[in-house]
């Protein structure tokens, strides 16, 4: 491991990053945790899936569901950051800032719900249904992080700025050493809120069979959206409420493993 | 106010300097004329919106001047009031970043950074963050970091007015010491008379966004508060603002 100040004498990367003892697990079980969910997720989404019969299902089905719902709601959001990083920083650091903003905020205004039944054609058509899923999600997610983060560049104090300048750390340094960590606290606010604007689309994002012309049930992604929907249909109430509480508790699992924790983390950014 | 010393001596020059920051809102620097010389210690003294942080900018090149010509050095480093600091990383790692864009080893720049801190005498809080800093050690950690670039002007910014009177008298020491062994040039901004009188060789009393008097204080340091010269330059100072 490359020798420098910024790495403990210690040789794991929790040291590495100076990761204080609080924090240790978050990092050892709470992320590993979570990429093996998603995984599963993924795989379980990506796998042959057969056809699903709501009369019989169970709890094994209602669990397996909120998964590949997770996974869809993790890909959306990276894809989100992705995007939601590079739109902030063009509107504070531009010219166009002035009209960027406004046009940021229709943006976010429209209620891209009224389109979704075209993009969800347009994405089984192109044999990639999932597409649909994610990109309803993307867009439920994207703003909340645009904003936020447009928020946490705001919130840089000008000695910042003024002491960056003059110490001539500019372009990437200036990007990776202080604008991106100084925005983590507003970023971690920001995701929280487009995961929970995220697991409010589900049930559209994964029911598409309403938005297409001639749509089956077959035509649904497998998640907990559509297993809820499939579920009422069916009558099948037990499996309706496994769901609801299989949501609920993911969404209590990820408040305390993770989001709690970020925001904890974060404390030791903020200015 | 111009400085008879040979030009070459001098690293800080205003001629007839204007500043407008908003047409139709009045001038924040007016006729503005002064120099420094290099390894001088002086002091820019003055009621709040007189113009001093106008011209501080102006000199650290934060701001363009509307009028007149400034010659200053490239290397000048502010250290600001409030606290500067990246709160994410620790005491060390804060100087070192300033030597981002020096071509040497990360073992060198750790050195310096500790020889830099060493000279504080604070190299012992390297490894803490800046939440666990009182105001005096940040104070002393913005220094630090100035100083790890070898700036040729120094800027000082209201540095001691958020200090209690113990910590001010420890800070008044470290600096007129790093001053005195490293030929370094001072600017001080000060709305505190006393504090000037104490430390500067020079001071320019600010009011109405211009340079009203330009004050010798000849004495030597150590420097005595309850001495009647000092007093009397103090009221001498009170009088130009």
């Amino acid at each position: 491991m490359k020798q420098s100040y910024f790495f403990n004498k210690k040789e794991s990367y929790l040291s590495a990053v100076q990761v204080p003892a609080r924090f240790r697990f978050y990092f050892t079980v709470a992320v590993p945790a979570m990429i093996i969910l998603v995984t599963l997720g993924v795989l379980r989404i990506a796998g042959e899936l057969p056809m699903l019969d709501y009369r019989e299902a169970d709890i094994h089905t209602a669990v397996v569901a909120t998964l590949a719902t997770l996974a869809r709601l993790m890909i959306a959001y990276v894809l989100a950051i992705v995007v939601a990083i590079p739109l902030a920083l063009l509107a504070e650091k531009s010219n166009a800032k002035r009209f960027l903003l406004p046009v940021y905020d229709i943006a976010q205004s429209i209620p891209i719900l009224i389109f979704f039944p075209f993009i969800a054609l347009a994405f089984v058509k192109l044999g990639f249904s999932e597409g649909a899923a994610i990109f309803i999600l993307f867009i439920a997610m994207l703003w909340k992080l645009v904003f936020s983060i447009i928020f946490g560049l705001n919130s840089l104090p000008n000695e910042i700025k003024q002491t960056a300048q003059m110490y001539n750390i500019t372009g990437v340094n200036y990007l990776t050493k202080i604008l991106l960590p100084a925005i983590i606290p507003q970023l971690t606010i920001g995701s929280i809120f487009a995961f929970a604007d995220g697991w409010n689309f589900v049930i559209v994002a994964e029911v598409l069979h309403a938005y297409i012309p001639n749509g089956v049930v077959a035509n649904d992604l497998f998640g907990v959206g559509s297993t809820m929907v499939g579920a009422a249909s069916a009558g099948n109430e037990t499996l309706f409420v496994y769901s609801l509480i299989a949501v609920v508790s993911m969404v209590i699992v990820l408040n305390l493993s993770v989001w709690q924790r970020l925001l904890a983390y974060a404390e030791r950014f903020k200015f | 106010m111009q400085n008879d010393s040979n030009s070459n001596n001098m690293i800080i020059e205003f001629k007839n300097v204007s500043k407008v920051f908003q047409e139709g809102a009045g001038d924040n620097l007016v006729d503005v004329s002064f120099s420094i010389e290099r390894g001088e210690f002086v002091s820019f003294v003055g009621a709040s919106g007189s113009g001093k942080t106008t011209v501080m900018e102006l000199i650290v090149g934060a701001t363009e001047k509307t009028k007149g010509e400034i010659i200053r050095p490239k290397n000048t480093i502010m250290v600001f009031q409030k606290d500067s600091l990246l709160p994410w990383l620790s005491v060390l790692e804060n100087v070192i970043l300033v030597l981002l864009n020096e071509k040497i080893s990360e073992a060198e720049k750790i050195k310096i950074a500790h020889e830099k801190l060493a000279l504080l005498q604070i190299e012992k809080l390297a490894d803490k963050y800046p939440h666990e800093l009182s105001g005096g050690q940040t104070q002393r950690v913005s220094i630090a970091r100035a100083l790890a670039v070898d700036p040729e002007v120094l800027i000082l910014d209201e540095p001691f007015s958020a200090l209690d009177e113990k910590t001010k008298e420890e800070l008044h020491k470290d600096i007129l010491k790093t001053w005195k062994e490293h030929d370094l040039t001072i600017i001080m901004i000060s709305h505190q008379i006393e504090e000037v009188v104490l430390l500067s060789q020079r001071a320019f009393a600010m009011s109405a966004k211009k340079i009203s008097a330009e004050i010798e204080i000849p004495f030597a340091y150590p420097r005595n508060a309850e001495d009647e010269m000092f007093m009397k330059k103090i009221v001498e100072i009170r009088r130009a603002l």
